[in-house]
């Protein structure tokens, strides 16, 4: 049941992802290279530390580049 | 002392490799070198204070796609929380030692890291490691990823050598997103954690009361250690948790920048095999004060569900018939953290490359509600961090 809820909650979140995206150039990419756009978490080691230890829960770093463009 | 050196080694070499790495990067002229100092102290108001300074460095070569990374800390913890005057113990000071290192190359659209992780303390020894596989589409519009990890811990009891005493606990991590430009100032993620969990991460030094069905009654969320001891009955078990756990969070995140600030909300659903569920809010939004500073305001909501064998007061009938699973640990149970907090970064370098020095600092306050917990109800906790990053 778990794991059904959870891949209808993935799909709905792929598919609104998906849907509505338009053809963005790499010259159009300014305001996505500033280091605010990160797709990774801006969340600091020391800050994640005491995250971890202070919610039962784990896992959430997701995504592993993509944004400005650049390699 | 052999055995001293040995473990402390491999901090060494990621120090050096720190500060070897920008005088490298600048020696090479095509590369870019990063190396930052950070310092964090927690406190909190159970008595837990925990100081921890941080050194890390990284080359990488923007042409080219490769890079390198390392990271080393030390955390002090100091405690004295009512768990531990519970069993008459005294204030402990531990310190632990943490290291991490990392490499990826991504010369196209294609893109592989791997990194590696371990920490020392005398009762708890852990090493890491994984990969990362990245792939863009769509002319990096859109990027996928999935990535895999692997951990092993040692836990041990101070005092004593990990061969006298010792536990293994393995975890496999498991990863997989897709990250989608949807305009030029909007991006969204979307990643599924998956961990599988295997060994007995019970704490040894964590005893657990135990009280007839009439008594238990009579303990209430936050009863005082002196209760706790007056109703107990004398056999006191140590925590038992189940020796499996698989863990599932599903995560999104989206950042929007239409003009000179950035808004930034990340969603994280979480259940598991012990029953736990959980939702996490965080939301920040970095606005720029001119070129040189961002200031943010950063606002965090945490809500979790008890494990299925979570009791605020576990029941004997006195005949040894102690609870298979049994457990003490607070961030078990049914919580509900409010965390607020402001950030800044200030680009320090010369005009034009502002970026080459960067000071960064962040203090945030959390405030936990826990509703069935012994000793606790509430907790404050206050974190600040200031970090200082040269680029070369």
């Amino acid at each position: 049941m778990m794991h059904r809820s959870l891949s209808f909650g993935l799909a709905l979140l792929l598919l609104a992802v998906v849907s509505g995206c338009s053809h963005v150039h790499a010259y159009e990419r300014g305001k996505l290279a500033h280091p605010s756009m990160a797709p990774a978490s801006l969340v600091g080691p020391g800050e994640e530390h005491m995250y971890s230890v202070h919610e039962g829960a784990t896992g959430g770093d997701t995504a592993g580049g993509g944004g400005c463009g650049c390699n | 002392m052999q055995l001293t050196l040995r473990r402390v080694a491999p901090a060494f070499s990621v120090v050096a490799a720190c500060l070897v790495c920008p005088a490298v990067a600048r020696a090479e002229g095509n590369l870019t070198g990063r190396a930052s100092a950070e310092t964090s102290v927690f406190q909190d108001s159970n008595a837990t204070t925990v100081f921890t300074p941080t050194i890390a460095g990284g080359v990488e070569s923007p042409t080219s796609g490769w890079g390198v990374n390392g990271r080393y800390l030390v955390d002090v913890v100091s405690a004295a929380s009512p768990d531990i005057v519970s069993t008459a113990s005294r204030r402990w000071m531990e310190v632990r030692h943490a290291g991490n290192i990392g490499a990826r190359y991504k010369p196209g659209n294609t893109g592989f890291a791997i990194n590696g992780a371990t920490s020392y303390t005398p009762d708890y020894l852990s090493f890491s490691g994984g990969g990362t596989f990245t792939q863009d589409l769509d002319e990096k519009n859109l990027t996928l990823s999935a990535s895999y990890g692997l951990g092993y811990d040692r836990i041990g009891k101070t005092g004593t050598s990990f061969s006298v005493f010792s536990r293994d606990f393995v975890y496999h991590l498991m990863n997989v997103g897709v990250t989608r430009i949807v305009n030029p100032s909007l991006l969204v993620s979307v990643g599924l954690d998956f961990q599988v969990e295997r060994g007995d991460q019970s704490k040894p030094y964590r005893f657990i009361p135990l009280f007839t069905a009439a008594d238990a009654s009579k303990i209430g969320a936050g009863a005082s250690p002196d209760q706790v001891a007056n109703l107990r009955q004398q056999e006191k078990p140590l925590e038992q948790l189940p020796l499996a756990r698989e863990r599932y969070a599903l995560t999104g995140r989206l950042a929007y920048r239409p003009g000179k600030a950035t808004l930034r909300l990340d969603e994280r659903l979480y259940a598991d095999t012990w029953s736990m569920k959980s939702t996490t809010t965080d939301f920040r939004y970095l606005m720029d004060l001119g070129d040189r500073i961002t200031v943010w305001p950063h606002v965090r909501f945490h809500y979790q569900s008890a494990v299925s064998f979570w009791q605020l007061a576990y029941v004997t009938t006195g005949n040894g018939d102690i609870p298979k699973l049994r457990t003490g640990d607070r961030e078990l149970g049914q919580l509900v953290n409010l965390g607020t907090g402001l950030g800044m970064r200030w680009a320090l370098g010369a005009r034009g490359k502002q970026d080459a020095w960067v000071l960064s600092a962040t203090v945030d306050g959390v405030y936990t509600k826990f509703f069935e917990a012994l000793y606790v109800t509430q907790r404050l906790s206050v974190l600040g961090v200031v970090n200082l990053e040269a680029t070369f």
